[in-house]
């Protein structure tokens, strides 16, 4: 019987703590906003900040029934001096953007164990919001917004639970829903309507984001991209027709002409070149084909993920339409494309291709020099075998073709796990292991090319790309891929060795190859379920969803904003630009009018009330004693004593005055408003 | 167990002191006649101001009163010294256990030794055909004749063996009661509550009181009559004719409908205890000489007429909930500070 009632009672306490302490409630709110936005930080926080995170918020919900399981003060001081430490250790190995996040996660984790005033409360709140800008930085996804968007909800909510303490839960939902509908369609018009500025800041890049490509490649590295189904770009063409056919789908991200004897890498004697050539101010080939306007021209536009970097990736040849990019693009002699920064978000970029376009050798004897240079350093059976082929063969398109025929009947094998290749990996490879990736063909190919004489390089990039729907292409990381430019009667040709040996790599993707040559790009579990069509409906429609968040909503930048507007108004002059914008204030005005005019109108009290509250603020004001739910004459004989004679007079006759308006028997003849006006007027000169 | 006896004597006496603060402003000013009543009143009950004029405020507003209070406090000189003051006729019943309804009432008597033509039923009245009825220690009786006299306050007359009889006009009872936790008690039920009108205890008197009151010599004494049977109609007819605006009307509605949407009220002011606090406010304003009623008026009154009808009932709470003013008064001052009167 006894535990019965303790049961009861113990369940009551609960009920309570959580139903009739609207501030707890709003504590608890709070901690699971809080826990899910460590949830989706996952990334850039560190372990032992998450665990740290979980833990406080733990400590606080216990905490919640009884005030005397929480952390002493003392307590949390310690975590906080032994976090600093932590954070100033491993923050050198993270770079200064994922330590300051950390900082932030630490700080808001701590701070939830000590809530106790209401400032401690709207700090945390404050905190939140900043943690979620943080989540920003590394997913712009409309996921990301949808998520965030619910949290940034609770977190409205828990703010109004607490402040507005004995309301309930249903009214508050209320409130805070009437709050974010009011706000939307400003939010809108703001987005919309006023200039995109650029970032006041930069943001400094983070350590643990890499890319899919790297301007070194030491075959070893493309094996573990092609595992990660990351998204890389999208691009996105006028019509169907006019994207290229699979095979032809080469994204070209940078050349690779140095090579050490393991490693390719882009020519520090090119980038010298470039410099050089930028400084005389010559003007690159990409400029003069844009001039040419030479064969058929196709227009797209490629959304890349952050990439941290700036190399961009072109069909090529193509050139950059830098009238409508938010990033300057320059293209190189090389007709390759850099951003002028580093791409931090999501970003969109307008390009133009010149499929019948010629990639010249541009710089003449220096690129063929450049590209002749074959490294001493080992390998010395393949350049045995170029200078056996240079002999046999007459004209630089027939060793190619050799080159071409050994890998296809040579008895290559294409793999994604080949075995580590550490010494003359390149003999290695074509006299012994004969199995490897892209990269490994495309190195033999080129140093075997160079030791022939013919000027070759490397060109890595992506190649292919799945169709999300008739006019956009999706190209993944899996979808990195390296191949040869050979230099041929003065033009750039381009070779890829790996369509011998795997030709279905190229037509129909990574997959479809290494699914004929028994191989699987990750076992994963779900594979089975990929394969059913519900799913893959699903997941087109996912991806849909997200590409089209990125290209309207993301890719809002001026230039957007410009077309829409010239759109709607034809073309802007200043004066247009004024009207509109003032009209868009304008606009704005009248949507908050909408929304506090009824209030103002509820309020509206009788001009009596009006004017005996003005007084009371007065008198509160002066005297610092509030009226509180007192009547008007024990507030009298409360202040009376502080305020001087007149004012205390003047101040009678306003509440005998209101009394008189409002008890009494209604005298139509006497104007009590206006003696009430002057007695207010009288107190305000009395009071001074 | 002495030391628990001394320590509930200390409470008592503490629940009992001198209330000072329900002296309100509007004390100051008065009424002529009500300042002679009150000065003659004060003759036997000295030190009483504010209870004398709530108790004069409840006659006035045609309401019954009740007096909650330890024995020897002076109700019994208090309803006394009422109808003599009124001029008014004077009763009074003491209640115990086993007083029946017709000890109160009345009954039809059998006139056995007359001739045969001559023999009838005839009515002898009881007790409570009187203006002024003082039911001394009401929750001492059984419930039965609890209910049958608080029947006859509401309807203001009696029935018996099927033939009505008015009650005089002027029908003032003055219940007391003895604090419920007392032995040999039943409690009266909330419903019953609810129709006394006000609720005072007029508690110890203060030690310059107390030493007046020794010092007087010509206690029995009557004191001297100062209005009639007729200047009280009058004045009760001008005190329904009290003006109260809207606002004042919204007052007491915020005041009640605060009780009722609140939990922390368990009994919610009933319709009843509406009027009774608007016709309080009334009489109060009457007896400070304005012809209409102001929030004070309401403040002045509010807490007598609503704290036994906030009160839970007595057997709901514990011993300790009811001796440590976890009461109806405390709730009833809650329920007037958290109501702004001047809003609109």
């Amino acid at each position: 019987m006894t535990r019965n009632i303790n049961a009861g009672l113990a369940k009551f306490n609960i009920y309570n703590t959580f139903v009739n302490q609207p501030r707890a409630m709003a504590l608890l709110l709070l901690c699971l906003s809080f826990s899910s936005i460590l949830f989706t930080l996952t990334a850039p926080l560190m372990t032992w900040v998450l665990v740290l995170g979980s833990c406080a918020v733990m400590a606080r919900i216990v905490g919640l029934s009884s005030t005397h399981s929480l952390p002493t003060l003392r307590t949390v001081n310690l975590l906080a001096i032994l976090a600093v430490f932590a954070l100033t250790w491993f923050g050198f190995s993270i770079g200064l953007l994922d330590s300051m996040i950390n900082l932030l996660a630490v700080a808001c984790s701590l701070k939830v164990m000590v809530v106790d005033k209401k400032r401690d409360f709207n700090l945390l709140i404050c905190t939140c919001l900043f943690l979620i800008g943080c989540g920003f930085i590394s997913s712009l996804s409309v996921f990301a917004w949808f998520g965030y968007t619910v949290i940034l909800a609770f977190l409205l909510i828990s703010t109004a639970m607490y402040h507005g303490a004995g309301i309930s839960l249903k009214k508050n939902i209320k409130f805070v829903s009437i709050l974010i509908l009011q706000a939307a369609p400003i939010a809108l018009l703001f987005f919309l309507l006023i200039p995109q500025l650029p970032p006041l800041w930069q943001m400094p890049t983070s350590k643990s984001t890499e890319t899919g490509l790297s301007d070194k490649v030491t075959p070893g590295d493309i094996a573990s991209l092609a595992t990660s189904s990351e998204l890389a770009f999208s691009a996105t063409f006028e019509s169907d027709d006019v994207i290229p056919a699979p095979a032809y789908r080469y994204w070209r991200a940078m050349t690779l002409e140095h090579f050490d004897g393991k490693t390719w890498s882009i020519s520090d004697k090119r980038k010298q070149a470039e410099q050089q050539l930028a400084i005389m101010n010559k003007p690159t080939p990409l400029s003069a084909l844009e001039s040419s306007n030479a064969g058929t021209v196709i227009p797209y536009e490629i959304i890349v993920e952050p990439t941290q970097q700036t190399w961009l990736f072109a069909l090529a040849p193509s050139t950059p339409d830098n009238s409508t990019n938010s990033i300057y693009v320059s293209g190189l002699f090389d007709y390759t494309l850099r951003a002028n920064t580093p791409i931090s978000s999501k970003k969109a970029f307008y390009l133009r291709y010149f499929p019948n376009a010629p990639i010249s050798n541009s710089i003449g004897n220096f690129e063929t020099q450049l590209n002749l240079d074959v490294s001493t350093n080992g390998n010395e059976k393949t350049r045995a075998w170029g200078v056996q082929l240079a002999q046999q063969y007459g004209s630089a398109q027939e060793i190619v073709m050799a080159v071409m025929t050994e890998f296809k009947n040579g008895g290559f094998r294409y793999t994604l796990s080949p075995n580590a290749m550490p010494t003359d990996p390149i003999d290695q490879f074509l006299f012994e292991e004969r199995s490897g990736f892209c990269a490994h063909y495309a190195g033999a190919m080129v140093y075997t090319l160079r030791s022939a004489g013919v000027p070759a390089r490397m060109v890595t990039g992506y190649q292919g790309g799945s169709s999300l729907n008739e006019r956009v292409l999706q190209i993944r990381q899996y979808d990195a891929h390296a191949w040869v430019e050979a230099l041929i009667d003065g033009v750039w040709l381009r070779y890829d060795p790996t369509s011998m040996v795997a030709p279905s790599r190229l037509t129909f993707g990574l997959e479809q190859a290494l699914e004929e040559l028994g191989e699987s790009r990750n076992t994963n579990i779900l594979d089975g379920l990929e394969k059913s069509a519900f799913f893959a409906a699903v997941q087109t429609w996912f991806q849909q969803l997200d590409y089209s968040w990125s290209k309207w909503v993301l890719g809002f930048d001026n230039a957007a904003q410009t077309s829409m507007l010239e759109d709607l108004l034809g073309t802007i002059t200043p004066e247009k630009m004024r009207a509109v914008f003032l009209s868009a204030l304008g606009l704005i005005g009248l949507i908050l009018a909408f929304y506090f005019l009824p209030i103002s109108k509820r309020e509206s009290l009788p001009y009596s009330y009006r004017i005996m509250l003005k007084a009371v603020k007065l008198v509160e004001l002066h005297t610092g004693i509030k009226r509180e739910h007192k009547t008007l004459s024990d507030y009298r004989y409360d202040v009376s004593p502080v305020l001087n004679s007149e004012a205390a007079v003047a101040f009678d006759q306003v509440c005998e005055l209101f009394e008189r308006e409002n008890y009494a028997i209604p005298d139509t003849e006497k104007h009590t408003e206006l003696v009430m006006k002057e007695a207010l007027n009288t107190l305000k000169k009395a009071i001074k | 167990m002495l030391l628990l006896k001394l320590n509930q004597n200390h409470i008592q006496s503490a629940k009992f002191k001198c209330d000072t603060d329900f002296l309100n402003l509007s004390d100051n000013y008065m009424r002529q006649e009500i300042i002679d009543i009150q000065q003659a009143l004060s003759q036997k009950i000295i030190g009483k101001n504010h209870q004398l004029k709530l108790a004069i405020t409840c006659l006035l507003a045609n309401g019954h009163l009740l007096i909650e209070d330890l024995p020897g406090m002076g109700k019994t000189t208090l309803s006394h010294a009422l109808s003599q003051v009124f001029g008014l006729q004077y009763s009074r019943i003491q209640f115990t256990s086993d007083l029946l309804p017709s000890d109160m009432l009345g009954v039809n008597i059998f006139h056995s030794h007359e001739t045969d033509e001559t023999k009838r039923f005839s009515f002898r009245h009881g007790p409570i055909f009187s203006q002024v009825v003082l039911a001394d220690e009401l929750n001492r009786a059984s419930p039965k004749t609890q209910s049958s006299l608080l029947e006859a306050m509401e309807e203001r007359q009696v029935s018996i063996d099927g033939v009505t009889y008015a009650l005089p006009s002027p029908f003032f009872v003055i219940a007391t009661q003895n604090p419920s936790y007392q032995s040999g008690t039943y409690p009266l039920p909330e419903s019953q509550l609810d129709r006394f009108f006000m609720r005072i205890s007029l508690g110890y008197p203060a030690w310059e009181a107390e030493k007046a009151m020794l010092m007087q010599t010509n206690i029995s004494s009557p004191l001297p009559q100062i209005l009639d049977e007729k200047d009280l109609h009058a004045m009760q007819n001008e005190v329904k004719n009290i003006h109260t605006s809207d606002a004042i009307l919204h007052y007491v509605l915020r005041l009640v409908s605060e009780s009722r949407d609140n939990s922390d009220y368990p009994n919610p002011l009933s319709p009843r205890a509406s009027r009774a606090i608007l016709q309080g406010a009334k009489a109060w304003a009457f007896v400070a000489g304005r012809e209409y009623a102001t929030p004070e008026d309401v403040q002045a009154v509010f807490v007598a007429i609503t704290a036994h009808r906030l009160t839970a009932a007595s057997h709901h709470l514990s011993h300790s909930q009811q001796t440590s003013g976890n009461d109806g008064e405390k709730l009833s001052k809650n329920l007037l500070n958290s109501v702004d009167p001047l809003a609109a």
